[in-house]
């Protein structure tokens, strides 16, 4: 699949990375991708948790 | 090829997750809301409104369909081959039918999703651990299963005897790996209708997507086959 056609597919692996990362940033993050911008407050805010709060509940991943 | 597939995944997971989403916004949310109001006593970290949480689970479902529509894209074009449904419709149809399984479902029967005010905050980096292993166990056999069921059929088993096989052999392997997996949060105490409630609107919410993104891509697929043979 990497060499798929027979050249390497060289955007494959920042497009898989791409994906994992939203996942992580809908489903699991807690303050980790924000705290470059914002900081010790990311971890206390936490607003893509609490954004994303209904959803991660409704896809069914574990929470509080 | 491999770029038009995932372009194909990610228009229905987008599409497919935004249907998804307006369906939890109207048949989860009330239960979320319920669970919400049980839970007034805790003192809980309200730095987001409920009005923008309510809009953050369209956007997180929207996403997430986005997310896993490019996962499926990229399955569909390295499978695509040696699936043995007659067109990309019904092979669109089986793969997604698969992933709700393999994703979702199957860990769901072992932890299943939670309202609000049922978990325990402080061991949920270790309950998301599992939670992802069982995923990936689950994924993984339904992807061994289909392979088996390949070999049998080429090696001429027939249609009963290697559908019975391949079923019973992925029930036995589950049920002992989900007997061997710590048990699920028990939600002592809470409402049992609310929590049947949420749980059916979780298991809707993933059913739409996922037959979202079976029925757009492989109307996508068909639409350029017709093209190509007209
Ligand atoms: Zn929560």
């Amino acid at each position: 699949m990497y060499r798929a056609l027979g050249r390497p597919n060289l955007w494959l692996l920042p497009a898989l990375a791409l994906v994992l990362l939203m996942i992580f940033a809908v489903l699991f993050d807690n303050g980790a991708l924000l705290a470059p911008l914002l900081g010790e407050a990311a971890g206390k805010t936490n607003y893509l948790h609490e954004f994303f709060h209904d959803g991660r509940h409704l896809l069914g991943v574990p929470g509080h | 090829m491999l770029g038009t597939y995932l372009g194909r995944g990610v228009a229905a997971g987008l599409l497919a997750g935004l249907a998804a989403g307006v369906f939890a916004y109207f048949f989860g949310e009330p239960h979320v809301d319920r669970a919400l109001a049980l839970e007034s006593g805790n003192a809980f970290n309200q730095v987001v409104d409920r009005p923008t949480q309510r809009l953050g689970l369209v956007v997180a479902v929207a996403l997430y369909g986005a997310s896993v529509g490019a996962v499926f894209g990229l399955t569909f074009a390295s499978l695509r081959e040696r699936m043995a449904a007659p067109d990309d419709w019904s092979r669109s149809l089986r793969l997604s039918a698969a992933l709700f399984a393999g994703l979702f479902f199957l860990p769901f029967l072992k932890y299943p999703a939670d309202p609000p005010g049922t978990g325990d905050p402080s061991d949920i980096g270790f309950r998301t651990v599992v939670y992802l292993v069982t995923v990936a166990v689950c994924a993984g056999a339904v992807f061994v299963a289909w392979n088996v069921a390949r070999t049998l059929r080429e090696g001429g088993t027939g249609t009963p005897a290697r559908q019975a096989l391949v079923g019973a052999g992925l029930v036995a392997v589950l049920a002992a790996f989900f007997f061997a997996m710590p048990p699920a949060t028990s939600p002592a105490g809470f409402p049992g209708d609310v929590l049947w409630d949420f749980r059916m609107s979780a298991v809707g919410t993933q059913a739409v997507l996922w037959a979202g993104i079976g029925a757009v891509f492989g109307a996508l697929c068909e639409r350029t086959n017709r093209k190509g043979t007209a």
